[in-house]
């Protein structure tokens, strides 16, 4: 899996891309605490390349929402496949995130 | 910690007498594999989506009851390259009543319990488990409370307590009727989000769900294990009436088996 991460004014875009499993679990979680920087945070994350996320890339994501939440801050995801859209759908996970169509709709969602 | 084996053996006890709360066998047997799957995959060991159970790491973790399932399960993966969430609960559930047993040694070892011999009526023996510590079930309950009763967002040990207690139906233990009755949409929500939860703990299916939910698959396999489970508990007084019928019928009935062999 291949993270990478830009500055767009207040909010940070962090790009996912690959798979979101167990193996890559750990790698995203610090770089996604790490893109907490701002006060409060904005975070945009681009899913538009990422072609599987398992439970274990979920739970990354759910910390993720909870720190967010802590520092009343914004987080939003953009351009999931289809295949990633349902399991969001499926777990309920589109009633914490706000999911939208692209990566600049997902930055325009969190300023 | 507890594992979440313990905290459900723990949390089915009704700390005033110190004896289980009635739960069909079968839905306890799938509620302490499912409790065994969560704690396993929340500490690596497996990963699940959609569609089936993967075991990531076969480093045992010095627990008997998550090692033994985590063993089972990768000998079935080391046989097939798929497994489903439902074939691994069932796994699980054949041996619930041995992990509870270990589980309640934990919990007296740990000083939560103490275990009680008696006698109902001097004649039928009884065992019950009085609960020493109750610092654990208050601090579980409190937090169920907290996460059910807002919109917090939960963390994924939270999402785990609230299926294996909605999946025992103890949320009545936790909330009021006026509070479980407004909390039910949030507890639904609260328990989609575990993948294994919302296979192995549904209740019975509610419509306009996805078409490819865990839930789903898991159908056939909870129905094989209540099969199982009574067809167990009534072998005894199968193999009395056999007995009955042979002495009554012998010749005919052997001549009925010979005609009529049972299928493997």
């Amino acid at each position: 899996m291949e993270i990478s991460q830009e500055r767009d004014g207040d909010v940070v875009i962090v790009r996912l891309s690959g798979r979101l499993d167990s193996s890559a679990a750990p790698a995203a979680e610090e770089r996604l605490s790490a893109a907490l920087t701002g006060t409060p945070p904005r975070v945009a994350i681009d899913m538009g390349q990422l072609v599987y996320i398992s439970s274990a890339g979920l739970r990354v994501l759910l910390v993720l929402a909870k720190k967010v939440q802590q520092e009343k801050g914004k987080v939003a995801l953009g351009g999931l496949a289809a295949n990633v859209r349902e399991v969001f759908t499926v777990s309920g996970f589109d009633t914490i995130f706000p999911i939208e169509a692209d990566a600049a709709a997902a930055v325009a969602a969190v300023r | 910690m507890l594992s979440f084996p313990e905290e459900i053996v723990l949390l089915l006890l009704d700390e005033t007498k110190g004896e289980f709360v009635p739960l069909p066998e079968s839905v306890f047997a799938i509620v302490m594999s499912g409790a065994a799957l969560m704690d396993l995959a929340l500490r690596n060991r497996i990963d699940t989506d959609l569609e089936k159970l993967m075991v990531v790491d076969r480093t045992p973790l010095g627990d008997d009851i998550l090692d033994d399932v985590l063993s089972g399960l990768a000998g079935i993966c080391d046989k097939r390259s798929e497994l489903e969430i439902g074939e691994a609960l069932y796994d699980g559930a054949l041996d619930a009543e041995e992990y509870r047993a270990r589980a309640l040694n934990r919990l007296i070892a740990h000083g939560i319990l103490r275990e009680e011999n008696g006698r109902h009526l001097w004649v039928f023996r009884t065992r019950r488990y009085p609960v020493i510590d109750n610092a654990e079930q208050q601090e579980v309950r409190a937090r169920l409370r907290q996460i059910v009763l807002s919109n917090e967002i939960p963390d994924p040990r939270d999402i785990v307590l609230v299926c294996l207690i909605d999946a025992c139906a103890l949320m009545g233990f936790v909330l009021s009727a006026q509070e479980l009755e407004a909390a039910t949409p949030r507890i639904e929500q609260l328990r989609k989000m575990d993948l294994i939860g919302q296979a192995s703990l549904a209740r019975p299916p509610r419509p306009r769900r996805s078409s490819n939910s865990p839930r789903r698959r898991c159908d056939q396999v909870r129905s094989r294990l209540l099969l199982k489970t009574s067809l167990a508990q009534h072998a005894y007084p199968v193999s009395i009436i056999r007995q009955a019928y042979d002495l009554a019928f012998g010749q005919r009935l052997r001549q009925h088996d010979a005609a009529f062999p049972a299928s493997p």
